[in-house]
C-alpha cells in the first residue's frame, strides 16, 4: 500500500492502514467522479453538434 | 445612589489635611485581584467599600476588566459575535482533519476559513464532518455545487447519497480560498448541514463556487477533515464560533 500521512489539527502523522484502506478508496472514487463528469460534458458537447447549436445560442434559449 | 456614587470630583489645595471620606471618594482607580475569590472577599468587610454598581476590577488570572452593575460582575466592552476556537497550518497534506471536540454545544453554528495558499495540482476537496474525532466516509452526503467561471459560464455538480462531497476545489497554481459555514453540528437530533462559498476550480475552468450538503443521518458532529481528490495541498484553516448574544 502507498504511504499517506493525515494531519489531526497541528499533529501530522503516518495513516492508520484502515485510514490508508479509505484514502485509496478516496482517490478511486475521485477518478470516477472525474471520469462522470468528462463523460457528461462530452455528451453535451457531442448533443450540441447534433443540434447545430453553440453553447451562448443553447444558453439564449434557457434564459 | 449607590454607595459608592460620586456627586463632585473634588480638587484639593496644597497643604489641605484630607478625611478619611475624602481619601475614600479618590480611591476610584481600578483594583487588581488575583482572582474573582480575592476580589469577593475585598468588599463589605470591616474597614472595606461596600460593593456598589459602578465598581470596577482587574482580574490577573483572565486578564479581564469587570465593572459591577449592582448584581453581577459583567465584561467591559462589547461580547464579540465571532469566537476564535482553533486553527492550523499545513504543508503538503492529503487529508488535514480538526481535532476532535473542535465544534462543541457552546456554539450552535461555526465558520471555518480554509485558505490554501498552494497544491500539487487541480484538485476536489472533500469537506467530510467528524463524528468523534473521526471522519464520516459512508455515503450519506447529499451535495452540490455551482461555479461561475471567470467567462461566465457556469457548470454545477453534485450527488445524492454520497461519500465524495467535494464543494471545494483548487486552481492548479493559485490553490483556492473560502468560507464554510457548518450548521447545528452538535445536535444529535438534527442533520448537519455545511456550506462553502469559495474561489477556485471544481468542474473545469477557475470561477467562483457555492457548495453545500446536508448529512443524511440525524449525528452529532465535532469537526470537519479536507481530503483532497488527488495529491497535496499546503495552507491553513481557523474556526470561529458564532455566538448567540
Amino acid at each position: 500500500m502507498a504511504e499517506y500521512q493525515i494531519q489531526i489539527g497541528n499533529e501530522v502523522r503516518d495513516m492508520t492502514e484502515e485510514e490508508i484502506v479509505q484514502r485509496d478508496k478516496d482517490l478511486a472514487d475521485s477518478k470516477k467522479l472525474a471520469k462522470a463528469q468528462a463523460d457528461r460534458a462530452k455528451l453535451k458537447t457531442a448533443t450540441l453538434a447534433k443540434l447545430g447549436l453553440t453553447e451562448d445560442e443553447v444558453a439564449a434559449l434557457l434564459s | 445612589m449607590g454607595v459608592n456614587a460620586q456627586i463632585e470630583v473634588p480638587a484639593f489645595t496644597a497643604g489641605q489635611i484630607l478625611t478619611a471620606a475624602e481619601m475614600t471618594q479618590i480611591n476610584t482607580g481600578i483594583p487588581v485581584f488575583a482572582t474573582t475569590v480575592t476580589r469577593d472577599a475585598a468588599f463589605g468587610g470591616a474597614g472595606e467599600k461596600v460593593l456598589a454598581e459602578g465598581q470596577y476590577a482587574y482580574i490577573e488570572s483572565t486578564n479581564q476588566t469587570l465593572f459591577y452593575d449592582g448584581s453581577s460582575w459583567l465584561p467591559v466592552g462589547t461580547t464579540p459575535g465571532m469566537v476564535y476556537i482553533t486553527g492550523a497550518p499545513f504543508t503538503a497534506q492529503g487529508t488535514v482533519s480538526m481535532a476532535a471536540g473542535t465544534f462543541t454545544t457552546t456554539y450552535k453554528n461555526y465558520q471555518v476559513e480554509l485558505v490554501v495558499t498552494s497544491c500539487s495540482a487541480q484538485v476536489q476537496i472533500n469537506v467530510r464532518v467528524n463524528a468523534a474525532g473521526t471522519p464520516q466516509t459512508g455515503a450519506s452526503y447529499f451535495w452540490g455545487t455551482g461555479q461561475f467561471n471567470t467567462g461566465g459560464a457556469f457548470s454545477g455538480t453534485g450527488a445524492g447519497s454520497s461519500s465524495t462531497p467535494q464543494i471545494m476545489g483548487t486552481d492548479g497554481t493559485r490553490g483556492t480560498m473560502g468560507q464554510i459555514n457548518v450548521f447545528d453540528p452538535t445536535n444529535a437530533s438534527s442533520y448537519t448541514h455545511v456550506t462553502a462559498g469559495s474561489f477556485g476550480n471544481i468542474s473545469g475552468g477557475t470561477g467562483t463556487i457555492y457548495g453545500g450538503y446536508f448529512y443524511n443521518a440525524t449525528a452529532a458532529h465535532d469537526g470537519l477533515t479536507f481530503t483532497t481528490s488527488s495529491g497535496t495541498i499546503t495552507g491553513y484553516y481557523r474556526v470561529y464560533g458564532l455566538s448567540e448574544s
